[in-house]
């Protein structure tokens, strides 16, 4: 397939779609940072200026966010872009918008070098629905490590798949493979999935001859990459993740069965049972066409990771791809899809589509695969169809991201902590009771929009943390920095102090209010007009009064006012 | 052994012994239906499958008639709250997208994606639709996960020999359940007949692939 000047402005066009949708309102859609954004955009910006993380671990292999840890590489690249544009939305989520940029190109370049697709036209087409894709919008426009580690992923599948014609480049893309590892947990587990794949269904290739040297090079590169993340390997930072692993619900299952099926039966039957069940999720057509992620925070309203219609060319390419399996660009693509969601279907949560993003690669040239097919049908429609089955997906895109999301994900994407930041910078000279009791990231939400210096809040934590950075990983959400105190509240001595107390609806119960003689002085809503934070002015006199006059205690209470005070 | 594969999968699928207890006449009926396509398969014969037909009739009006809250413009309190927030969402965009992107048959259309689609989930076949439980619905594992690899490989061979068996007893019961949706207490049996011939045409041929016959 050559390359000319027409290919260019199309492919130019496809980028400048991509660089829009991924670049449009990134400060504002997702309406926040949710809890997996502000920890890379915190602690990068705590390396920019200490060169340690938030901990004061310096330049740690594996950052650790509140109990759990989390590949470096996404923090590392965004110490650069927090530098240009600051510590604020823009600055986290840049790299992830970017990622999503290049990884166009790396899709257009791999399915072109594939020679799966035969039409020129449905290559494009291809690129351009893995560009408007809601799984790649939606984490291209997310502040953490999903596309960026998307992005290694597809880069050394496609230089490995070039390394089978120029066996230089197996080299490069193993070690490219292993680099990818850093980028997200899923990758460090598919690492060695993939490297055994390839070796097991390529080893008459891989195995011959000069591809032998360069694939043992290969393995020898990701080998010396990985020693950093071997080092960490007998620490609770590598298997942090283990908490996920379906183990408990396995062993309560059988618990219903032992009294009829031996457990060298039901063990292994459940095992299967529940590994199965949540691998087939991720090649579902309710999960992949129609049902969004569970989880709030990655999930479009009313939009699974592809478009409804997909399904059709979906099946088809899944067809085509199992019937021509015997070649060796069929029998790469099956590889991948094969192994892509495997680490993802060890966890106990169902169709998580941050760690199955790998898939993503697959299953959007399985789905080109099928266009194709159906373009070769020769309907006389097929043009002006696509046309408008691309612009329909564009404006169900569009009115689930940019209408329903900001609104009725506001709270899962944690509304509210940059006012709560706003109000605070109102009432500079007020002490402030941050109630933190359903959220243990509060601390760094705070931080984060009061552009904390990082080295205060490495100050405040406890320096066995610092001691043992990757095995510790007891939590104390509870800080407090100058003014402000990021705590439960303890409502039998705030009370009988002079500040601000702010929490969410669960926090104040109206019986509370009018007890403790609160008054409201600020109240923060979602974009449904939901209430989801309140700041109440304490008032000990007046509660002290109420007391006296109620229980003659007056006098009492008045004496521990005052030595709460001191 | 061709028979033996069939009674296998029907005996030991637990919605043969759902249906048994639901109505042991339709069970009679879709066992039928189920037996008249396999030999439909067998002999590739379309005068058997015009006999299937005349058995999947009375089948999906069973179907039809026992599913809660059928048609694509049913709307639970849930679903009407959404759509109203939905059409003061999109109104406060511009008053005319309210009126074209949330309306009621954009809504209806959903609907029927939505049916189509959970339909179509092996999930719900093969693992009672674990780990992604519906709530509100009845949820059961109709057929072990144990046979999956059999129905994928009998349903690869039914795409390539038997495509008029294929498109007759799995498109029209699809239709039928994208419009009338889901809500029944024996699920989507219309099906049963197409899951258990694949099920067993994959079974039968594995084993002849293995050359245990």
């Amino acid at each position: 397939m050559s390359f000319n000047i027409k290919s260019f402005f199309v492919i130019i066009a496809i980028l400048i779609l991509g660089s829009f949708l991924y670049f449009y309102k990134i400060d504002t859609v997702p309406p926040r940072l949710s809890a997996d954004e502000i920890p890379s955009g915190y602690n990068a910006y705590s390396i920019l200026l200490t060169g340690k993380d938030e901990y004061g671990k310096s330049f740690p292999f594996s950052f650790r966010f509140s109990s759990s840890y989390s590949p470096p590489l996404y923090v590392y690249f965004t110490v650069p872009a927090i530098s240009i544009f600051g510590l604020n939305m823009i600055g986290t989520r840049i790299v992830s918008v970017l990622s999503g940029i290049i990884s166009i190109i790396v899709i257009f370049i791999f399915l072109k070098n594939l020679n799966i697709i035969r039409s020129k036209a449905v290559v494009y087409l291809g690129v351009l629905l893995y560009t408007i894709s809601p799984w790649t919008v939606m984490y291209s426009r997310s502040g953490y490590e999903a596309m960026l580690s998307f992005l290694f992923y597809s880069l050394s599948i496609f230089i490995i798949w070039v390394g089978f014609k120029r066996p230089l480049f197996l080299t490069i893309g193993v070690i490219l493979l292993s680099i990818s590892a850093y980028a997200s947990h899923a990758n460090k587990f598919l690492l060695p999935l993939l490297l055994v794949g390839l070796i097991l269904v390529f080893k008459k290739i891989l195995l011959k001859g000069k591809y032998r040297h360069y694939f043992i090079a290969g393995l020898i590169g990701a080998f010396i990459v990985q020693l950093p993340n071997l080092s960490l390997v007998l620490t609770k930072s590598f298997f942090v993740k283990s908490s996920l692993f379906f183990n408990d619900a396995i062993l309560i299952e059988y618990q219903k069965i032992k009294n009829i099926v031996p457990v060298f039966i039901g063990i292994p039957y459940l095992y299967a049972r529940e590994f199965l069940s949540q691998y087939f999720t991720y090649f579902s057509l309710r999960s992949l066409f129609l049902d969004p992620d569970p989880f709030q925070a990655r999930s479009i309203p009313n939009l699974s990771v592809f478009y409804p219609w997909m399904f059709i060319p979906y099946l088809i390419g899944l067809f085509i791809t199992w019937k021509k399996r015997a070649q060796t660009n069929y029998k790469y693509l099956l590889l991948l899809a094969v192994t892509a969601p495997i680490p993802a279907a060890f966890t106990k949560d169902p169709f998580w589509t941050y760690r199955a993003i790998p898939l993503l690669l697959s299953l959007i040239i399985i789905i080109t695969i099928g266009i194709d097919r159906i373009s070769k049908l020769r309907l006389k429609l097929f043009i002006p169809l696509c046309c408008l089955i691309v612009i329909y997906s564009l404006i169900i895109l569009w009115r689930g991201y940019f209408i329903f999301l900001p609104n009725e994900k506001a709270s899962a994407w944690e509304y509210g902590y940059q006012n709560i930041a706003q109000e605070m910078m109102t009432y500079k000279s007020e002490h402030f009771v941050v109630d933190n009791s359903r959220n243990s990231l509060t601390y760094i939400q705070l931080a984060f929009y009061l552009k904390l210096n990082p080295e205060t809040l490495q100050n405040a934590v406890g320096q066995e943390i610092k001691k043992d950075y990757y095995n510790n990983v007891t939590i104390n959400p509870n800080y407090s920095f100058k003014n402000l105190e990021i705590r439960p509240i303890f409502w039998e001595k705030d009370i009988y102090k002079n500040q601000i107390l702010i929490g969410d609806r669960l926090t104040f119960s109206d019986q509370q209010i009018m007890e403790h003689k609160l008054t409201r002085v600020f109240q923060i809503k979602d974009p449904l007009n939901n209430i989801v934070f309140e700041g109440y002015r304490t008032n000990p006199q007046e509660k002290c009064a109420y007391i006296g006059c109620y229980r003659g205690l007056c006098s009492i209470k008045t004496l521990s006012l005052s030595s709460l005070r001191i | 052994m061709y028979i033996l594969s069939i009674l296998i999968t029907l005996i030991s699928s637990l919605w043969s012994w759902e249906l048994f207890s639901f109505n042991p006449n339709l069970l009679l009926v879709v066992w039928s239906a189920t037996i008249i396509l396999f030999l439909s398969v067998i002999k590739s014969s379309k005068k058997i499958l015009c006999i299937f037909c005349l058995f999947l009739i009375p089948i999906l009006v069973v179907q039809w008639k026992t599913t809660r809250n059928a048609g694509l413009d049913y709307m639970s309190e849930t679903d009407w709250s959404l759509f109203a927030t939905r059409r003061i969402e999109l109104s406060a965009v511009s008053p005319s997208l309210g009126r074209y992107l949330g309306n009621k048959p954009e809504y209806m259309f959903y609907k029927f994606e939505q049916n189509l689609l959970r339909s179509m989930d092996l999930n719900l076949y093969f693992f009672g639709s674990h780990p992604r439980e519906r709530s509100g619905i009845r949820e059961f594992e109709k057929f072990s996960f144990l046979f999956l690899p059999f129905f994928i490989f009998g349903l690869l061979r039914l795409v390539k020999f038997s495509p008029w068996q294929l498109g007759t007893s799995l498109f029209i019961p699809l239709l039928v359940l994208a419009i009338i949706g889901q809500d029944n207490p024996i699920g989507p049996f219309s099906l049963l007949p197409f899951f258990s011939v694949t099920i067993a045409v994959g079974m039968f041929n594995i084993i002849k692939k293995l050359n245990v016959i």
